[in-house]
């Protein structure tokens, strides 16, 4: 039956979904190692060898290894304590505990170190607002290699919190039980039960957490920047602001340096998914196996929101607060507080207005388009042998694994020169960062609606086909509304990565064409935080109301479609 | 070795009674089934003996101690009980010698004679030739054999099992069963043994508890059980056989051929329900007028189902079989009086 279905797919359908994948997917890979290993017959005068050979790169990977490094043990500690507690013991308010927890991933990465940097430092409204901000002229303790590395563990621990979680829930509370009743304290149940058991799940949270602060460039470019730190993604950076000859040469190079890293990683993260699922296949899970008195349950839950208070409500405090006063360094009280940069921020024309535009035009353009491709494409990989699935799925994943800038540069090698036949340049036009959205985020949209496409009995197309609905009509009138909050909400959560984005466009964009995140990373470079810090706000309330509309939508959605919701 | 008392032993989740006020006494040694439907608390109470849940009301002693109740709630690692998981509960990360050694490492026992007391609870689960390996290298029969040994490991005064048996098909519960009744007689511990399988029940336990919705129904020896149960209720859950509504009896009685035939016959006074088994049943000449209702191969016999001039029904076995609609008449030689269900 399944057979008889996938062969009466139409052709032309398949192969023109199956060609924009290559073409999205594999393409800007190959020419980024094209170019990388090109002129090796230059021997030690080729970009591969004069970029080994040049201190700097050695320095920036020193660089990225040791904040991402520093910001995986953090991310690792704040990711299990929130994973333990909140899957293994009955505390209350999950719900609003786990929202919380996850929202230092969904905002941009420049906004949270734009509002951390309002946080401390002697210009830091907030500061001043309390009377204790220190002397001026002393320095601002973020613009530090463990700045950025704290930084990026607080984003990255909500990654460490969904992969130790799905461990952890999994995990049977006989198993804790059993050593219980055979004269192991708590303690030695940590040690001798949980620990070894999810010893997996944390290698493969460490690999996810560790990759994502290797291609993270939001951060250490906004941090490391001012203090001549550089990791891998920010000297790239530097190099395309000079021009010269080899420069993309060289780019591509460090390039391919960041992903070969970063494909380490994910290879061993998925190696050790695979084995966390592997070894407590054949029990059926069931969570809380530690029911705490009334007491030491309050104690806990103290302790988890005095974190998520340090990590997440302070920062946004100070950012709120910069966003209303005239000037940084000024203190807020009734005298000072203004809403001008607000003001200025929805009357001044030009860059501000065109960058919401800008972000609004590909976010939205990359969610539908997304949503088109995801639709078939999802409806075609459920009925495919489980390796060709794979195979795709894999494909699909290259171009969101790997660190933004290796897109970016990838991106711009492809459409540096006009396009052949027809003669158009996509360089220095919106369509650039576009067509790399699409590549980047394709894996976020189809997700959901592999998901939700899995789950669709068969029969339903069947007696569908059976009344005599051809392929076309049977996906839009009956696989289509099945899947229809699925896709939904691939494409809200593709908006939501993308209206922020900061690292493909930071690199692509050239003027006239700045996104939000280029924005508020320019305004803050320039000096003007006042400003980036309102324009911040904005970009968080509007995180906040996504991500509220996915968890309203969240009950018409197959489970683990969307992260947060317990 | 030390006697068991639940006294009035309640728990509530939220306002809901999973278990309302149970009373058992259990002696020394004793082989105690917990028999009952599906929700009506058993494992709830197990996990009360053991530890794992707190209880709302009454107390839980052992041999005099207090384990729970009264404010006190003693830890499941301090109460030396040992339990059987319905999943095995192995550590998939230890081999079946590390699994069955775990306890004795709890109470920090020497490395030599920790080696001996493993060995021997391998041996008598006859398990010492698969000593290491890991438990997803063995079949299921085995895992639970795994879970027997490192329970027998450390001889504890109480043995927990919680359907040990429901993940096994029906060759393999047989042999697990005697695996049981060797452990009992070997350890002489006292054992709980929750199920829903009264078969199970009946060829293991030497008393049985049957619970019902939270509560205690009857406390008694499974051939008692048989033969005595006490309510409408239990009847109909233990054995088979019919009820009837007999006029001129009281609670608790047995009755003989000549009572049931004067009471089922006449409608005077209350009627009390009355328990017939089928075997006691006997269709003949002359008797009790019943229309057969069914007739049912069953391989070695008949079953038949019949219907009294009341409309009660009973159940009754023929070497061959009759019309349905068909009128027949019955002997009854025994019938046991109940109290009507509440
Ligand atoms: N943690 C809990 N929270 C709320 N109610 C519970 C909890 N555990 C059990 N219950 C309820 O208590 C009642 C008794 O449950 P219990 O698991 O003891 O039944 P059982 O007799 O073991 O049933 P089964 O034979 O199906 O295993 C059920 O109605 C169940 O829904
Ligand atoms: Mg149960």
């Amino acid at each position: 039956m399944l057979r008889a279905l996938s062969g009466d797919q139409p052709r032309w359908l398949v192969a023109l979904i199956l060609s924009l994948i290559l073409l999205l997917s594999l393409t800007p890979s190959l020419r980024l190692m094209v170019e990388a290993l090109s002129q090796l017959e230059l021997g030690s005068e080729s970009p591969l060898a004069r970029v080994l050979r040049d201190g700097a790169t050695w320095q920036a990977a020193y660089h990225s290894l040791y904040t991402s490094g520093l910001a995986t043990l953090i991310a690792l500690v704040l990711g299990a304590l929130f994973a333990c507690a909140l899957s293994l013991t009955n505390v209350s308010g999950r719900q609003w505990l786990v929202f919380c927890f996850m929202l230092p991933m969904m905002i941009p990465p420049q906004v949270t170190a734009l509002s951390w940097l309002q946080l401390f430092g002697p210009s830091s409204p907030l500061l001043n607002s309390l009377g204790i901000a220190p002397a001026l002229g002393s320095s601002q303790p973020l613009y530090s290699a463990e700045g950025i590395a704290l930084l990026m563990g607080i984003q990255h621990a909500p990654l460490v919190f969904l992969t130790l979680r799905s461990s952890l829930i999994n995990m049977p509370a006989e198993l804790i039980e059993a050593a219980r009743i055979n004269g192991a304290s708590q303690r030695r149940v940590w040690l001798d039960v949980i620990f070894p058991l999810c010893r997996s799940g944390l290698v493969a949270a460490a690999a996810i957490a560790f990759v994502s602060a290797l291609g993270n460039f939001g951060i250490p470019a906004m941090l490391g920047i001012p203090a001549s730190y550089y990791v891998l993604p920010t000297l790239i950076y530097q190099h395309m602001a000079g021009f010269g000859q080899s420069m993309l040469s060289d780019v591509a190079v460090l390039s391919m340096l960041i992903g070969v890293l970063a494909l380490i990683g994910v290879l061993v993260q998925q190696r050790f998914v695979r084995r966390a699922q592997y070894e407590l296949l054949g029990h059926t899970g069931r969570a809380q196996a530690f029911v705490l008195d009334s007491r030491h349950r309050l104690l806990l839950q103290l302790l988890l929101w005095t974190v998520l208070a340090l990590i997440l409500v302070a920062p946004l405090i100070a950012l709120i607060i910069s966003s209303l006063v005239p000037a940084l360094g000024v203190a807020l009280d009734s005298d000072t507080f203004t809403l001008s940069a607000y003001v200025e921020m929805l009357t001044r024309q030009g860059s501000t207005a065109r960058a919401f535009g800008n972000s609004l035009l590909l976010a939205s353009g990359a969610a539908l388009f997304l949503m088109c491709l995801s639709l078939p494409l999802g409806w075609m990989m459920s009925r495919m042998s489980v390796r060709a699935r794979t195979s795709l799925n894999s494909l699909i994943e290259i171009p969101y694994a790997l660190p933004g800038v290796v897109l970016a540069i990838a991106c711009i090698l492809l459409f540096a020169q006009p396009l052949p036949v027809i003669e158009v340049s996509l360089y220095g036009s919106l369509a650039i960062i576009f067509i790399a959205y699409l590549a980047r985020f394709m894996s976020i949209a189809l997700k959901p609606v592999q998901a939700s496409a899995g789950q669709l009995d068969g029969s339903l197309e069947e007696a569908a086909q059976l009344a005599g609905a051809g392929p076309l009509r049977r996906l839009v009138q009956i696989v289509l509304p099945l899947v229809a909050p699925a896709l939904f909400a691939g494409g809200l959560l593709v908006f939501l990565t993308a209206v922020n984005e900061l690292t493909v466009s930071a690199l692509l964009w050239s003027a006239g064409n700045e996104t939000l995140g280029v924005l508020v990373f320019n305004l803050d470079e320039g000096g003007d935080s006042v400003l980036a810090a309102a324009i911040s706000v904005v970009i968080v309330l509007m995180v906040v109301a996504l991500m509220l509309l996915l968890s309203l939508m969240g009950r018409w959605l197959p489970q683990g479609v969307i992260p947060w919701r317990t | 070795m030390a006697n068991l008392i639940l006294d009035n032993v309640s728990k509530y989740f939220g306002d809901q009674p999973a278990v309302d006020r149970l009373n058992l006494a259990i002696e020394p040694g004793e082989f105690v089934a917990l028999l009952g439907p599906s929700g009506c608390g058993k494992t709830t109470m197990l996990r009360m003996l053991a530890g794992f849940e707190t209880i709302t009301g009454g107390s839980i002693r052992l041999g005099g101690q207090l384990l729970a109740g009264e404010g006190v709630h003693l830890p499941p690692e301090q109460r030396r009980m040992g339990m059987v998981f319905q999943s095995y509960a192995l550590w998939p990360h230890m081999s079946v010698a590390q699994n069955v050694g775990y306890p004795l490492k709890m109470q920090k026992l020497a490395d030599s004679e920790r080696k001996r007391r493993i060995g021997e609870a391998l041996e008598a689960v006859q398990l010492t030739h698969l000593a290491d390996r890991a438990p997803k290298e063995l079949s299921g029969g085995q895992r639970q054999r795994v879970a027997l040994a490192r329970c027998l490991v450390t001889e504890p005064d109480v043995v927990l099992l919680d359907e040990p048996l429901a993940n096994l098909d029906r060759h393999l519960r047989a042999s697990m069963e005697e695996a049981f009744r060797e452990f009992h007689r070997r350890t002489g511990a006292t054992m709980i043994y929750v199920t829903h399988d009264q078969a199970e029940a009946m060829s293991l336990a030497s008393r049985i508890a049957v619970m019902n919705a939270g509560r205690l129904e009857q406390w008694s020896t499974p051939q008692a059980l048989y033969t005595f149960p006490r309510s409408e209720w239990v009847a109909g859950f233990i054995g088979q056989g019919g009820v009837a509504p007999v006029h001129g009896v009281s609670a608790g009685m047995e009755l003989g051929e000549e009572a049931l035939l004067k009471g089922l016959s006449c409608d005077v006074g209350a009627a009390t329900p009355v328990l017939i088994r089928p075997q006691d049943v006997r269709v003949s000449e002359r008797g009790i007028a019943v229309d057969v209702a069914e007739s049912i191969y069953r391989g070695e016999r008949y079953e038949l189902k019949l219907r009294l001039a009341s409309g009660a029904e009973l159940m009754a076995y023929h070497h061959q079989p009759l019309q349905a609609g068909q009128r027949a008449a019955v002997q009854i030689s025994r019938g046991w009086s109940l109290e009507s269900a509440r």
